[in-house]
């Protein structure tokens, strides 16, 4: 291509191709920014697009809880782009330079934000089916209780930065699950290496207690310990609804779960490699989709 | 359920004891996961932690005399031991099995241990006692040597589901 029309656009702008390969309207720019620049890459890939009418819909893409739809603006309610319509569109067909919208990424953060939501689209692992009703409850539960900063669940939550499940082995069930509960650095004390763990007394087991002590705990050990708990709880959590559990392929699919936490700084990449995250990464806050 | 449970800390098999026992133990653990094939862990109390009912999992194929020695500790009881043997830090013990050292501090103060890890728990306190009573000069190297096995063991794979995408030549 002689006349690059696409080197100031990047992933993420906004165009309107109007009359180009029988697009009209709006769309995102889905490819990589390097393959929009670069003339050697013929095509270009573009989303439509899209605001949500349906007011659950809506609501599951608002709080990043639907990969198909990454909120491109907050603008006119919400526009998306849709994931699920992508064209790809031979550069050649414009004649003339596409003049990015007003929508789009505002900075560097945003910009990456949707290519990261780009790629959990396309390359997030499919947890197997019969596994997926096992941990919906408790991402329904982290869901619902995130935003009400007044629970004690909610409270602690806000020093979660990220939940993944782990499985011995995802290709044959049932499955033995991980459920990794990782906490931002500092929040949980350091232990010493010759704290009488035996000394602690009971611990609350019923999650919203967990969460209330670990709220008013003042003894390092025992805060420490509490917070193990929660992983604990959580992973306890993790049992189908009884419709779900109706189906045998569903509830003999998992044969143990066991929850485990780790500080940010500490969960190892061998970890991370075997782990995919749970559908509610909006825990960190600045990282959304 | 006034939030804390009553049980032992121990692992066991809904398959193997089943809900019959669960009512001996007068527990109030939820039971929905009630399949067969199900394991559910009951929750612990870390001041439960020196009962033995429950009778936990251990590892088969150990000398009779080394199972009922170690099942007649508690999983706290048997980390302690583990980290006396070898002086290993916390960290290191967590390696070992490959857990977060926060989840050793839970064993250490009588939490559930997961059936395979109780199970290598007893494999591990086997090899160290065979290394410490041996006595040789090198036993530290040989300690060592086991925590890198076992480091090596949980090491990433070319199998893991979120290793690196394979990456082409740069003019494809």
């Amino acid at each position: 291509m002689e006349n690059n029309h696409f080197r100031l656009l990047r992933q993420g702008h906004v165009i309107e191709p109007e009359g180009i390969a029988g697009l009209s309207g709006k769309f995102v720019i889905v490819s990589q920014s390097c393959d929009i620049v670069q003339p050697k890459r013929e095509f270009i890939q573009l989303a439509p697009l899209v605001q949500l009418l349906d007011e659950v819909v809506l609501r599951g893409a608002l709080k990043k809880e639907n990969p198909r739809f990454p909120l491109v603006t907050a603008a006119d309610g919400g526009v998306f782009a849709d994931l699920a319509q992508i064209a790809s569109v031979p550069k050649i067909d414009f004649t003339a330079a596409p003049t990015p919208h007003t929508y789009g990424p505002e900075d560097e953060r945003e910009a990456r934000d949707f290519g990261l939501a780009v790629g959990r689209w396309f390359g997030r692992f499919a947890v197997p089916d019969e596994v997926q009703p096992w941990l919906v409850p408790v991402q329904n539960l982290i869901r619902s209780k995130y935003e009400k900063p007044s629970s004690p669940l909610g409270q602690v939550l806000q020093r979660v930065v990220e939940v993944r499940v782990e499985a011995d082995d995802w290709s044959v069930l049932p499955v033995s699950l991980t459920l990794h509960v990782i906490v931002k650095a500092g929040s949980i004390p350091t232990v010493s290496e010759d704290a009488d763990m035996s000394s602690v007394g009971k611990l609350p087991s019923e999650l919203d207690a967990v969460c209330s002590a670990i709220l008013v705990e003042s003894d390092p050990v025992r805060l420490a310990l509490l917070w193990s708990t929660l992983a604990e709880t959580l992973a306890m959590r993790c049992v189908p609804r009884a419709k779900d559990a109706e189906d045998p392929s569903v509830r003999d699919a998992v044969r143990e779960i066991i929850g485990e936490l780790s500080s940010d700084d500490e969960f190892p990449l061998s970890k991370v490699r075997r782990s995919e995250q749970l559908d509610i990464d909006f825990l960190s806050g600045p990282t959304p989709y | 359920m006034n939030g804390v449970v009553e049980l032992s800390p121990r692992a066991f098999t809904l398959s193997a004891i089943g809900l019959t026992a669960l009512a001996l133990l007068g527990t109030s653990v939820p039971v929905a996961r009630a399949s067969e094939t199900v394991i559910v862990r009951p929750f612990f109390t870390p001041s439960d932690s020196s009962s033995s009912a429950g009778n936990g999992i251990l590892a088969g194929g150990l000398p009779e005399s080394e199972s009922a020695a170690v099942s007649s500790s508690s999983s706290a009881d048997l980390i302690a031991e583990l980290r006396t043997s070898t002086s290993f830090t916390w960290e290191q013990t967590a390696k070992l099995f490959g857990v977060s050292r926060r989840t050793v501090h839970l064993w250490a103060a009588g939490g559930n241990m997961a059936s395979q890890n109780e199970e290598h728990l007893a494999e591990l306190l086997r090899e160290v006692r065979s290394i410490r009573a041996a006595g040789t000069p090198d036993q530290r190297l040989q300690l060592l040597a086991m925590l890198d096995r076992e480091r090596a063991a949980r090491a990433s794979t070319d199998d893991d589901i979120n290793r690196p995408a394979s990456t082409y030549a740069a003019g494809a």
